[in-house]
């Protein structure tokens, strides 16, 4: 994970520790290694604000470290067990200091600081197997996740009406896309300058998703498949990310060991 | 080899194989696992063998992560109020020359817990608890705020001598509070010899009790250590764990000094059992060790989890830099669970203290020692989050927020008048008949423990991805 300004480099390793890299005029120096998880350390994530990194593990925790910025270090603020399995993604909402992670206990679920501490402010239920990964949209209204259980869902934040404002934000799935693919997802990304959103499946293929635009205010959300590459690798896709800046420039990667570029264009029909 | 799972344990590494006898020259057998889940070895002749089932025993835990600041009920089924029940069954039906003595030590912590619960002050709950207690056949009911005086005068005279060590011995500081055994299952398994020699070899409040009761008090009574029957009332599971280390175990008698731990839920579910509110049992005079019944509890300064850090820094301020510290202001670093208390005298740091609870500020804490970064001298490290008073065995009170419920606790603890270890009578005759003194061969013994690490075991069967 990239730290926002650009200048730091997050790895999370096998080895149960996560590498924090600075760029350097020829290359990259590491200039800390966070230590803590009991095994490996499946993700990384670098939050909006610079200030936060979070890492999730095999050991099921999820850990808040917080930046030092002057001395590069890196203290432990939080240490969440809220999941009870493995857990396979962390990833920061794109504005606020909240947190989403993904687990093989078939759960999202969201934190956020409270007090001095953090705490876990929302359970998403409803895969039926393992959540992979999960992406926000530009808004952070929303968030989408994949699953072994082949299906992508997309979650919509619910403020709750007429009460105080101490009250927390639900979550709810507002839409699920089942039937398109054919094995597990493993990973999904939501692009945040056009909305499009591509998945990385284990049956070698990737796809793109658009959400159709509703009829009516109140109509439900859609999604519809808008590409299809049915053999994008020759074995398993696991990765994939959007460009943050180029509009439909799409990375991908797979068992294959290789990485592809793709250019992506919304068709004209939807 | 047959294996099974502990059945506190939520993962795999606490398995432990137990050798089968097996007749040499035979060829590979087959198992057969019954409907009742024994497992049956077929050699090729058809004669069968029951295959012994490994037993789990608290000493084969290698102290995995669940059992850390856990807060959920743990089925030990050597250590439970059941097992409790069981032996206070057995005794009462014993003849009189096999009965034992059933001594139960209830910790200031748990009292609070119970108190708040109960709507009762901590005097009342005491003596109440006591008259139950000895409603079910125990004998003898002490508090072991008493014995923690004497962790408290150990672990402040094993700090001065190691802060005039630590010119020629790099480990003797910082001191490491050994008082929570959540943190001592965690430090000898994932740190092991790094970490060790930080430890305090001081015994906890509780081991400290174990060595009073089956010592002391067993030597009063006339009776062999195994003819009493050692109970303690903790706010804690992992306390179950520390009693059942070997180091507690006399090997001569085949006894522990602490026979078995409940917590205080456990000790609610005993009231619920037998079907009596605290508030309805008619209070007791409390006992005492030595001389007479109590009229009052007290207490130590410095807090829920026991005022090690107070105590050691106070001594210490007179003994090494002959400054007597009135109050003792700590001040909160990353969160109100990492404290900082720092001695000055013109600007030069003379002492520096802080206590470190929870897992978070423990990783902290021991990646800064790993990294020679530690400015410490001394470090109070509980494992839970607010210290023992939030322990993982403490009463969930119904309808009240955590934290209210917590701050009620605190206040109920808080609410008892300070004792000073050095001033106490009682320890005071007992360091001097029965230790042989300060210092003394037998204070040592008595009062001090050691450590081992735990080596790591990396067994391709846990792995999964």
């Amino acid at each position: 994970s990239w730290s926002p300004c650009g200048q730091y480099l997050a790895s999370a390793s096998f080895d149960g520790t996560t590498c924090v890299w600075k760029r350097q005029q020829d290359g990259f120096e590491v200039v800390a290694t966070l230590e803590g998880h009991e095994n490996e350390v499946k993700s990384v994530a670098w939050a909006p604000s610079g200030t936060l990194l979070a890492t999730c593990s095999r050991d099921k925790s999820v850990w808040v470290w917080e930046v030092d910025d002057e001395e590069e270090e890196f203290e432990c603020v939080s240490v969440l067990s809220a999941h009870t399995q493995d857990v396979k993604h962390v990833v920061w909402h794109p504005t606020l200091q909240l947190l989403a992670s993904a687990s093989y206990d078939d759960t999202v679920r969201l934190y956020r600081e409270d007090d001095d501490d953090w705490l876990c402010c929302a359970t998403l239920e409803g895969h039926t197997s393992t959540v992979w990964a999960v992406a926000w949209d530009s808004s952070g209204q929303r968030l989408v996740s994949c699953s072994d259980d082949r299906t992508l869902r997309v979650w919509q934040r619910q403020d709750s009406e007429g009460q105080g404002s101490g009250s927390e934000p639900s979550w709810k799935c507002v839409c699920t896309l089942s039937g398109y693919h054919g094995r597990s997802i493993y990973d999904v990304a939501w692009c945040h300058l056009t909305g499009a959103v591509a998945t990385a499946c284990g049956d070698d293929a990737v796809r793109v998703f658009e959400e159709v635009t509703p009829v009516s205010p109140m109509s439900p959300v859609t999604f519809g498949l808008a590409a299809h590459v049915a053999r994008a690798h020759a074995q398993d896709v696991n990765g994939v990310a959007w460009h943050p800046r180029e509009p439909g420039l799409l990375a991908t990667c797979g068992d294959d060991g290789d990485i592809a570029f793709w250019q992506y264009q919304r068709p004209e029909s939807l | 080899m047959t294996l099974e799972k502990c059945s506190s344990c939520s993962r795999g590494e606490c398995i432990k194989p137990v050798k089968v006898d097996t007749k040499p020259g035979k060829a590979a057998a087959k198992i057969r696992i019954e409907a009742d889940g024994s497992y049956f070895q077929v050699n090729q002749d058809g004669e069968e063998q029951k295959l012994e089932k490994a037993k789990i025993t608290l000493n084969d835990c290698l102290a995995c992560s669940g059992c850390i600041t856990s807060a959920e009920s743990v089925l030990i089924s050597q250590q439970s109020h059941g097992e409790l029940c069981k032996v206070l069954a057995v005794n009462k039906a014993a003849a009189a020359h096999e009965q034992k003595v059933i001594v139960v030590s209830v910790s200031p912590q748990s009292r609070a817990s119970l108190a708040a619960r109960c709507k009762l002050g901590l005097l009342e709950t005491a003596q109440r608890l006591t008259q139950f207690l000895k409603s079910l056949g125990v004998h003898y009911v002490f508090d072991t705020t008493f014995s923690r005086n004497f962790s408290l005068l150990e672990s402040q005279r094993e700090f001065v001598r190691r802060f005039h060590r630590q010119a020629e011995d790099k480990k003797a500081l910082p001191m490491l509070a050994s008082a929570c055994p959540g943190w001592i299952c965690y430090a000898e398994k994932t740190h092991g010899s790094f970490i060790i020699p930080h430890i305090s070899t001081t015994k906890s409040p509780q081991q400290v009790m174990g060595s009073l009761v089956k010592g002391y008090f067993a030597e009063q009574q006339h009776l062999p250590p195994d003819r009493i029957y050692h109970v303690t009332v903790m706010p804690c599971y992992d306390k179950k764990l520390e009693a059942s280390r070997p180091d507690f175990f006399n090997q001569e008698y085949q006894t522990r000094d602490v026979d078995c731990v409940i917590t205080t839920g456990e000790v609610l579910k005993l009231l619920e059992q037998e079907g009596v509110s605290l508030s309805d049992v008619d209070p007791a005079p409390l006992d005492t060790m030595l001389s007479g019944a109590a009229e009052e509890l007290s207490s130590h300064h410095g807090g829920g989890s026991g005022g090690f850090l107070e105590h050691i820094f106070t001594h210490a301020a007179k003994e090494l830099f002959g400054i007597h510290v009135g109050s003792i202001h700590y001040k909160p670093l990353k969160n109100k669970d990492f404290q900082e208390v720092t001695l000055e005298r013109d600007g030069e740091v003379l002492l520096q203290f802080a206590l470190a609870y929870g897992f978070r500020n423990i990783q902290n804490l021991v990646q800064k020692l790993k990294r020679g970064k530690c400015p410490y001298d001394y470090v109070e490290v509980m494992a839970c989050p607010s210290g023992c008073l939030n322990g993982g065995g403490q009463i969930k009170l119904e309808g009240e927020s955590s934290k209210e419920e917590l701050q009620q606790v605190e206040r109920l603890y808080e609410s008892l008048r300070a004792e000073i270890p050095e001033e106490n009578q009682a320890v005071r005759e007992l360091y001097e008949h029965w230790l042989g003194g300060w210092g003394s061969q037998r204070a040592q013994e008595m009062l001090h423990t050691q450590y081992h690490a735990v080596e790591k075991t990396n067994s391709a069967l846990n792995i999964k991805w």
